[in-house]
């Protein structure tokens, strides 16, 4: 037992353990995060001016409205969240209370498209150009088990 | 980026006779398969060998697929009741109705449902052909209802080995490196031996590295699939794994000293400083958990210290707060767990669980690095694996974590010849890059998930609150599954936490939950509580004694899957080779009026009035962008939002037509994917920080509704906490039961095909009750007597037992989910044993953390009836 396998495609074991050969390879994704962190710089927010954003519901948030797009006029810098907020003074918090999470932001389970792209980064601008945007929001779920 | 390898040319063949490239569904193993047809008519089911799903092997399932397809006994047509009574054994009274009647009054009650609460519908699914959900995933959050579940929710489903491999690994399971693996530890798993995720590459690969070498330890209450063929079993006390396994890493932490450190000090929150609450200590500005910088003596947040310099041991004082690491709190927890404490609570010798655990530790090779086409990686060619068998208890969530814990502790996490999640990494289609995903680093640098088969992922949580679903898995926000979401004890459950609506209407999708789920006079009840059930379904079983409308499915022969390998963590197989992407697709014609389902969906989202819903989901499930995005409320056929999704995701080249004459494309896996541990900056968590306060949060909720948290589970620290089985104290209840997969049937369902039933019959496990030879013959039993089982709440079941050396002198192990009694079922009527018969459905068992069911009882056996 414990013999090292007839190794394939060229492999090379080193087991000399005496020195310990991996902890330089556990250590050096955080190094080299820290080093990409230190040298990234932070975006500025620009005030931009006002957008208008339609916004298309669906599923189980199409029961919010019959209005359909729903319109809003939004900061140019708004974000999902920015989204969700003016559809909460509209429509009231509750429909969108299992889309949002203290800590986690809008759920994955709610799933955006700005301008027919899905849209990830809930902390970024749905514009960054400025222009008007359609936003469209679904909930998915029930995909378990197994 | 590697380029896909070259389109295989189609060999000629005479006319009427061809191979057609598909894949098998007769589990959720999705093997690759080429169907040869001859004259129209199927004639052989074959692996095929150009895809490293199955690479060329199939099952014993598997190459019976025919005998399904062609069993008289399927339903062709659609069919409604005449009879509006329901109950067990009443007859319906079906009378066949077109589809355009079926369609329409399913409809009309869609409709109707959609515009007063669209969460009264409910959607059941089974597991067997799991990997067929994508139409579903569209037809349901497109309604807009999100009470979806598995049919099997109580048996099938491993809620908590899915949750804990995606915590700790950041996949649906884990299995070990069977390439370069020297030491494969296995608690209630037979991966590798048996059925389920990627079974058959599993197989080849796990009879290829036994004949290398690779040493198997398996322990399991009973010696079969994988024990069988391993060099020790371990033979255990039914659900006391987690006892075992942390009394292994009290051996390694306190005993051996056998530890990574490098690796917990890099890639575990064991450095995170905790003070006296048992939560982090954080920073004052960037509120990240603070670890001691041992160079710098001082605290620094763990995203700012090198690892290098973290303390794993010592006590601290950081802004007047007295903290240790977390470790140190993990080695003083796992004292009380000595091999002699753990002997008593699993029957396994103390001096075994010193040697195994010092087999695992020699074996892991720590500090070793080797050479992967070119890469320098860890080399830890030591597994400790689990599966369904071990997290089937009510202590499910600690069970899981403390087995994985033990390859923490040696930094046995996917690298290589370790403990490898399935396939968490992957660089995307070479030639688009899509679909590419990777864990990262998340709340308190954490490790998320790259992808996931649900979607809220199992780190980070969302905040539990009151639950609006049926399962109650927005307040248990750890489970997946949930047994209450068709069950007398969901009513109750619902009642205590005022849930606004209740379900109405079901639509089921081949789920059998009459057996799936528990016993079944409880799921009756929930059933004719439902003011109508549609069913798309094979065979009249069980549970149609309460369905309305009956729809006949094609079967996985009859249908189109874009995805039924992908993402790669469900199905395909590990470690280096290739990634292949098939497809499944419509082999044989239909038989009678069969459709397939997801056209039926997409024609009752058209009479139900939300096309453009449905529309908008698949968008979104598919992730479908550009000119493949399905437009407003047009309608689709099937067939063409396939064509979408693989144009999509491979280029204009590559449609359906393509993949249904190549039927797979394979590519190489790179080492950066398969042992991505090292290239990754995320932590997996060794302390459950955070589990503490979820509790609470959760009972804050549930308390005043009169259910009270066993907070014993939401500990930071992982302990062993017994079955309720357990507490069954009478002197004539003396075994365990538990249930197990057979090889050779998939859940309830291929009980009814001929060629598997013959060999059921053949084997003396598949329809018996095992039990070990000498209880056996202290109570004055003969093999192949019949017994009956007990358990403390009268419930009953007889089969015939099979003495055997093979099974734990305390286990009775009872195999797939048999005993039907339908008559739309007539190979499989009356064979075997209906296990869940045994199994309450309360809150009491299950896992108060992810709902998981326990399924084990304790039982008392009498015999009924002397062997032939
Ligand atoms: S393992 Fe499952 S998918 Fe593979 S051949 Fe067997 S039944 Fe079919």
């Amino acid at each position: 037992m414990g013999e090292i396998p007839e190794l394939e495609h060229g492999l090379e074991p080193r087991l000399d353990t005496d020195e310990d050969r991996s902890a330089v390879l556990w250590y050096s994704a955080g190094r080299r995060a820290a080093d990409d962190a230190a040298s990234s710089t932070n975006s500025q927010n620009i005030a931009a001016p006002e957008i208008a954003v339609d916004v298309l519901l669906f599923g189980l948030l199409s029961a919010v409205t019959t209005e359909s797009p729903v319109s809003l006029s939004l900061a140019g810098t708004a974000t999902p969240m920015d989204v969700v907020a003016a559809l909460e003074d509209r429509f009231g918090a509750e429909p969108f209370a299992q889309i949002k999470d203290p800590g986690v932001g809008i759920l994955p389970c709610c799933r955006l498209f700005v301008d027919g792209e899905p849209f990830e980064d809930v902390d970024a601008p749905i514009s960054p150009d400025g222009k008007s945007a359609t936003v469209e929001m679904i909930i998915l779920k029930g995909f378990e088990g197994g | 980026m590697n380029e896909i390898k070259p389109p295989r040319i189609v060999e000629t063949a005479p006319e009427g006779d061809e191979w057609i490239p598909s894949t098998c569904n007769l589990c959720y193993g999705t093997c690759s398969i080429l169907v040869h047809k001859v004259d129209g008519v199927a004639v052989k089911i074959e692996g095929n060998p150009k895809s490293t799903v199955g690479k060329g092997r199939l099952c014993g399932k598997g190459v019976s697929g025919l005998m399904t397809h062609y069993d008289p006994n399927r339903i062709r047509r659609p069919m409604r009741r005449t009879n509006p009574e329901k109950g067990i054994g009443i007859d319906p009274g079906w009378e066949e109705i077109s589809w355009d009647e079926a369609l329409n009054e399913i409809a009309g009650r869609l409709k109707k449902i959609r515009a007063d609460d669209p969460r009264k519908l409910s959607i059941q699914r089974t597991t067997t052909v799991y990997t067929m959900g994508l139409p579903w995933g569209a037809f349901a959050p497109g309604f807009g209802t999100t009470n979806v579940s598995e049919g099997g929710g109580g048996l099938h489903c491993g809620n908590s080995a899915h949750q804990i491999s995606g915590l700790l690994h950041a996949s649906w399971g884990v299995l070990p490196d069977f390439q370069y693996c020297n030491y494969a530890l296995y608690f209630g798993a037979s991966k590798g031996h048996a059925a389920g995720h990627n079974s058959n590459s599993n197989m080849a690969q796990a009879a290829d590295a036994r004949e290398r070498g690779m040493k198997m330890v398996v322990v399991d209450p009973m010696c079969n699939f994988a024990a069988a063929k391993a060099t020790e079993w371990v033979p255990i006390r039914v659900g006391t794994d987690a006892a075992l396994a942390l009394a292994m890493c009290n051996v390694l932490v306190n005993e051996l000293g056998t530890l990574d450190i490098p690796y917990l000090k890099a890639k575990t929150n064991g450095p995170y400083l905790i003070g006296p609450e048992g939560t982090y200590v954080r920073d004052g500005e960037t509120n990240e958990p603070l670890v001691w910088d041992s160079k710098a003596g001082a605290a620094k947040p763990h995203n700012v210290a090198d690892s290098e310099d973290m303390a794993l041991a010592g006590e601290f004082e950081v802004n007047g707060v007295k903290c240790q690491p977390s470790f140190v709190l993990l080695k003083e927890h796992l004292k009380k767990y000595s091999p002699e404490y753990a002997e008593e609570i699993t029957t396994v010798p103390a001096e075994n669980i010193r040697r195994i655990s010092a087999e695992f530790a020699k074996e892991a090779r720590i500090g070793s690095t080797i050479v992967i086409d070119g890469v320098t990686l860890p080399y830890r060619p030591a597994a400790a694996i689990a599966f369904r068998g071990l997290q089937g208890h009510r202590n499910a969530t600690f069970n899981f974590f403390a087995v994985l814990l033990l390859n923490q502790l040696v930094g046995a996490a996917d690298v290589v010849g370790s403990c490898l999640g399935f396939n968490p990494a992957f660089d995307g289609i070479p030639e688009t890059g899509r679909m590419g995903y990777k864990p990262k680093a998340s709340v308190d640098g954490l490790m998320a998930v790259g992808t996931w088969m649900a979607y809220d992922p199992p780190y980070p949580h969302p905040e539990p609150r009151k639950p609006e679903e049926m399962g109650l898995q927005d307040l248990f926000i750890m489970g997946m599954t949930s047994p209450f979401f068709n069950s007398e004890q969901g009513e109750e459950l619902w009642e205590k936490f005022d849930m606004p609506y209740r379900p109405e209407m079901l639509i089921n999708y081949g789920a059998n939950i009459m057996m799936s789920i528990a016993n079944k006079d409880l799921i009756a009840e929930s059933l004719k509580k439902l003011d109508f059930i549609a069913s798309f379904d094979l065979f009249l079983n069980e549970t149609s004694d309460f369905v309305d409308i009956i729809l006949p499915d094609r079967g996985y022969l009859g249908c189109y899957n874009t995805r039924p390998n992908t993402p790669y963590i469900f199905s395909h197989p590990a470690g280096m080779g290739d990634w292949s992407w098939a497809i499944q697709q419509p082999v044989v014609e239909p038989e009678g009026e069969e459709r397939i389902f997801a056209d039926v969906l997409i024609d009752l989202a058209e009479r139900a009035d939300f096309l453009a819903d449905i529309n908008t989901a698949f968008n979104a499930v598919l992730d479908l962008r550009g000119e493949h995005r399905l437009q407003g409320d047009r309608k689709y056929s099937y067939e063409e939002i396939c064509d979408a999704d693989l144009k999509n995701n491979f280029g204009p080249e590559r449609g359906l037509e393509y993949f249904k004459k190549e039927g797979v494309v394979t590519w190489p896996k790179t080492p950066e994917e398969v042992y991505w541990r090292p290239f990754t900056d995320a932590r997996v968590p060794i302390y459950l920080e955070w589990m503490p306060a979820l509790g609470e949060k959760i009972q804050a909720i549930s308390g005043p509704a009169g259910l009270d948290i066993p907070m014993e589970y939401y500990s930071a620290l992982v302990d062993y906490l017994p079955c309720q089985s357990f507490e069954c104290n009478h002197d004539d209840f003396d075994f365990y039961t538990f249930y197990y997969r057979d090889t050779l049937h998939t859940n309830s369902f291929t009980m009814e095909n001929a060629w598997l039933d013959e060999a059921a019959q053949l084997d003396p496990y598949s329809y018996n009750i095992a039990m070990n030879t000498a209880s056996g013959k202290q109570r004055g039993l003969e093999d192949g007597d019949v017994i009956q089982l007990e358990t403390e709440k009268g419930r009953q079941v007889k089969g015939r037992v099979h003495l055997t050396e093979a099974i734990h002198p305390e286990g009775l192990g009872i195999a797939a989910l048999c005993g039907h009694w339908a008559k739309g079922m007539p190979v499989a009527e009356g064979k075997g044993v209906f296990y869940n018969e045994l199994l309450e459905l309360d809150w009491e068992n299950v896992n108060p953390v992810n709902l998981t069911l326990d399924l084990c009882s304790k039982v008392k056996v009498t015999r009924v009836e002397e062997s032939r």
